[in-house]
């Protein structure tokens, strides 16, 4: 079933996002691919991703791992819910590393073609992301 | 109920909460609702997640584009441009500005007997404040 297939696709994404595996996903990736990132009008191509990415998370953070709370799958279509957790070792786009341990939860639609992802939907919480590593004040609790 | 009835529910939440229109949102969301406003943590429940929704449409109109639903089982997820503009009223000490944001989020529901009993949501919070003018970043309400 085309579904099922997809979602061991998306799960084989997250496994190689976590070890940086950049061979698995230059594998799993379509050369067309295009992923629509938070705050960017312009969507990012394979290589770009590839490079600042996986790269970037690969150089921040040690012992990252995925944990899919839910897959929804439809026709080309999968929707995964997962928590993303980190320990923020490395330099991040120039944020030296905090040693913060991070975890964030999140939601990516992925369209797949071919056996390959073509685009790529990731959405998580930013302001909660960047309060985490340290870079915004932390929200007063609600009185 | 069928997938595209399970969607239907969910894009008519997502009205009634631009709307403001607490008796169909009372109506689209089961009385013993968990929400997860940012996906994961301490869950809300109807009332709680209600009046969040309140509070934000007391400052903000929102409008909810919808781009894309998939659905399983009893699951939808969605993905909608979100656009707000604060015109209403003050937001955490800021008076209203008629700034206006437009981020793209995500949630996922579930649906039973045509009714939500669970989502979570997702959006950049950090992308709409900043857009909104309202950085140094005060509470995000959810």
């Amino acid at each position: 079933m085309r579904e099922e297939q997809n979602k061991l696709l998306m799960r084989r994404f997250f496994k190689a996002f976590q070890v940086g595996d950049r061979a698995t996903l230059a594998e799993l990736l379509a050369p067309e691919f295009a992923a629509h990132l938070p705050g960017q009008s312009e969507p990012m191509d394979r290589e770009t991703f590839l490079q600042q990415v996986i790269g970037g998370f690969s150089a921040a953070f040690s012992d990252q791992q995925y944990t899919i709370h839910v897959q929804i799958a439809e026709g080309d279509r999968v929707a995964t819910l997962a928590t993303w957790q980190g320990v923020h070792t490395g330099d991040f786009h120039g944020h030296p590393p905090t040693g913060n341990e991070i975890a964030l939860s999140g939601i990516a639609i992925d369209l797949i073609e071919g056996n390959k992802i073509v685009e790529h939907w990731p959405r998580h919480d930013q302001l909660d992301f960047m309060q985490q590593l340290g870079l915004m004040p932390e929200p007063e609790q609600a009185s | 109920m069928s997938l595209e009835e399970n969607k239907a529910v969910v894009r008519r939440f997502y009205q009634a909460f631009a709307a403001d229109d607490h008796d169909a949102m009372n109506a689209l969301l089961a009385p013993d609702l968990v929400a997860y406003s940012h996906g994961e943590g301490e869950p809300q429940n109807r009332e709680v997640h209600l009046q969040g929704i309140s509070g934000w449409n007391a400052a903000f109109e929102s409008e909810f584009t919808i781009e894309e639903q998939i659905a399983e089982g009893d699951s939808v997820a969605t993905r909608m441009t979100s656009r707000f503009t604060h015109n209403r009223g003050g937001f955490m000490g800021a008076a209203p500005t008629g700034k206006e944001s437009v981020n793209d989020s995500m949630s996922i529901e579930r649906v039973k007997d045509g009714r939500i009993v669970e989502r979570r949501a997702i959006a950049d919070w950090s992308g709409i404040m900043q857009q909104l003018g309202l950085v140094p970043l005060p509470e995000a309400e959810h």
